[in-house]
């Protein structure tokens, strides 16, 4: 399972769709808070695509909570954003897709932790 | 002190020894009856010798017989010509010569009561002499002035190159107004006032300075208590300057302040400060009135006069010219500060949207790519175009939005670079290959050195540099013409040579073209799109990496000529870590 966070819907429309086409399933959440909530209801996604402006909490915060829980600390996290690499760096991401990004980066990505079998 | 009655009893012969003139007595005769002890000095005779000698003898011939006649008639008619005042005339002296002499003449009585004739001979040449000194003196007198004067304006130009300097040491208004005030004070006023005039017409104290440290915050108050009135009558000095157009320089006596004065505190206000004579200069730039500068020497000191008037203007115009370049710079800061924070707003919003167009556009041809039906569907040729060509849009979108972001970090001197062992040779091919493939028109010759040009780079950014070159040459030449690229190694540099035949550069703009924003005037004019960013950011990666990149033309519609250098690094050298992160602000 892969989880998609971000707050624009055709975005993560695009996204899960090349995910879904290359056979990986999907969910995703418009807000950290929405993530955190499913993640503490035991939601282990192989990689989290991360968003960093989002309402209510952000992609910040999101990691933030997640570095802090043993449980989610080891989760991959790919972040998307518009801002520069050199700023991502507390963030501990796996990898950083800046925006506009490409699709295949995405699929190379989820090939990478999730298998290439579906999960 | 001696009284009327000693007259009898004073010694009037010691007197007429003692006078430094020459006194001659004669009779009715003219003949010589007293000559005093100066008629040696005056004339070289010994008085003893004159006595008994006709007047003849002190006289030049050719007066003789003028005044055989003259006294004759005297003696005869008492008719008295040449009395009462001084005459000039020459006088013969005991060797032949004659001397300048001014005589007076009175009558005298004998001591037998016969009329006698008295002349007092003056030298000429001494008074000349006493005229010389007193020549000297007034020369001296004129010297001292002249220095003074000298002085005062040294003082002036002394005063007004330290105000030069001081305002030329900053371009904050704030601090430019008040090293003014900080200047004049004391050596020229006692104390100083700067005063915007506001839209209002009301003023803003920008900056005071008293030669009393205790008293500077007291103008402040001042000012805000009893803030000067254009409604008195008269007005304040500071609004009849400004209304009259010229500065204004007055003498101020305590009576004068106490009609000025609004109320006791008011007066007892000016009074501590101290007004003895103001000098109020206007500040004006491009002719419009922004201000004043007020200067002040409180009672006791020298009023003001009118070099001091030409000083106080000096300063106010060096004052009002500095006043306004630092509101320009601080405005033109302003205006770049706006201009950078919109460019980082802008596309940092821009990439979200963006991101979407994007990932949708990739979505479709992928699924136009994988659908094995594809190309049997009703028009399937026009889909596959119209993908395409949301595809070059949706890339050049994308350039755009990559530029205005790194002129952004350009500006806040973030731009990321990594340096790592690059061939540069890999990265030229690399981009001539994708500028071929997606080139619509024009084609693109090749030349590269045989082995690899290795440096320590950032490979992605130099590819951003290559890409904008090859676009820019394809963009701005016509149709079939040939870009040629070429990649030579000269010692231990590279050098990267894009040319085109293209529309060229203006002369004057080889240089300006690579400001960001800037872009050629013949780009412009044919309607060329672009923003002027690619060169910019291309150049400041370049210097960046410890390069240099420049233009040449032969001008317009002659094409161009793009040049970057670059210093090969020893890849095996393992001195310089594999990675170096070289942005301006990690």
């Amino acid at each position: 399972m892969i989880l998609v966070v971000d707050d624009e819907p055709s975005l993560v429309e695009a996204i899960c769709s090349v995910l879904e086409d290359e056979g990986y399933s999907v969910t995703s959440a418009r807000d950290g808070l929405a993530a955190l909530h499913a993640l503490h209801d035991g939601l282990r996604p192989c990689l989290a695509i991360l968003d960093l402006m989002m309402p209510i909490m952000s992609g910040w915060e999101l990691r933030a909570a997640m570095l802090a829980d043993p449980n989610l600390a080891d989760i991959p996290v790919a972040i998307v954003s518009a801002y520069a690499r050199g700023e991502m760096g507390i963030l501990q991401p796996s990898a950083i897709l800046q925006k506009p990004f490409e699709l295949s980066e995405l699929v190379e990505l989820a090939d990478r932790y999730c298998g290439t079998a579906a999960s | 002190m001696l009284g009327s009655g000693d007259v009898q009893t004073f010694d009037f012969a010691a007197l007429l020894e003692a006078m430094p003139d020459a006194v001659v007595v004669a009779d009715m005769q003219s003949r010589i009856v007293y000559a005093n002890a100066s008629v040696e000095r005056v004339l070289g005779w010994a008085p003893a010798a004159l006595v008994g000698q006709h007047l003849h003898a002190i006289q030049p011939e050719r007066l003789h017989e003028a005044h055989t006649t003259g006294f004759g008639r005297y003696a005869s008619t008492g008719e008295r010509k040449l009395f009462g005042s001084p005459i000039r005339l020459p006088a013969l002296a005991s060797d032949g010569t004659e001397r300048d002499v001014e005589l007076n003449l009175a009558e005298i009585t004998g001591p037998g009561g016969e009329r006698l004739v008295m002349g007092v001979l003056r030298d000429l040449r001494e008074r000349v002499d006493l005229t010389a000194v007193l020549d000297d003196a007034r020369l001296v007198e004129h010297e001292r002035a002249a220095r003074a004067a000298a002085d005062r304006s040294r003082a002036h130009f002394e005063l007004l190159a330290a105000v030069s300097e001081r305002l030329a040491a900053s371009l904050d208004p704030e601090v430019t107004v008040q090293s003014v005030a900080d200047t004049v004070v004391p050596a020229f006023a006692d104390w100083c006032v700067v005063d915007l005039l506001r839209d209002d017409r009301t003023l803003e104290t920008v900056a005071s300075s008293h030669r009393d440290p205790r008293l500077a915050g007291r103008i402040t108050e001042l000012r805000s208590a009893y803030p000067p009135n254009e409604r008195t009558n008269p007005p304040h000095p500071i609004y009849r300057a400004i209304d009259g157009g010229a500065s204004i320089r007055e003498t101020v006596s305590p009576e004068d302040l106490a009609r000025r004065a609004v109320d006791a505190r008011h007066l007892a206000m000016l009074n501590e400060l101290g007004i003895g004579s103001h000098v109020v200069a206007l500040l004006a730039t491009g002719g419009r009135i922004i201000g004043a500068v007020s200067l002040v020497r409180r009672p006791g000191r020298e009023p003001f006069d009118d070099d001091d008037t030409s000083t106080a203007e000096g300063v106010a115009r060096r004052a009002g010219i500095a006043t306004e370049n630092a509101r320009l710079y601080r405005s033109a800061e302003q205006a770049v500060e706006m201009r950078d924070r919109f460019l980082a707003v802008a596309s940092h919003e821009l990439r979200t949207p963006l991101s979407v167009v994007y990932g949708h556009w990739e979505l479709l041809a992928r699924w136009l790519r994988n659908d094995p039906a594809a190309s049997t569907r009703p028009n399937a040729k026009k889909i596959e175009t119209s993908v395409q060509r949301l595809g070059q849009g949706v890339d050049q979108l994308r350039r755009l939005v990559e530029e205005l972001l790194d002129v952004s970090r350009l500006a806040h001197g973030n731009m990321d670079l990594r340096r790592a062992p690059v061939d540069l040779t890999s990265v030229v091919r690399q981009a001539v290959d994708d500028a071929s493939a997606s080139a619509v028109t024009g084609r693109l010759s090749l030349e590269l050195p045989d082995g690899p040009l290795f440096g320590q780079w950032d490979a992605a950014r130099l590819g951003q540099v290559v890409d904008n070159l090859l676009l820019n040459a394809l963009k701005y030449s016509p149709g079939d013409q040939t870009v040629e690229v070429a990649l030579t190694r000269s010692g231990g540099r590279a050098r990267l040579r894009v040319t085109d035949a293209g529309i060229g550069i203006p002369p004057d703009e080889t240089e300006s073209i690579f400001e960001p924003f800037n872009r050629a005037r013949n780009a412009s004019a044919q309607h060329f799109p672009g923003l002027g960013l690619g060169l910019a950011v291309s150049r400041e990666i370049v210097t960046r990496l410890g390069g240099r990149m420049w233009a040449e033309s032969e001008g317009e519609g002659r094409g161009s000529s793009f040049f970057v250098e670059l210093d090969l690094g020893d890849p095996g050298d393992p001195s310089p870590p594999a990675a170096t992160d070289v942005g301006a602000q990690r």
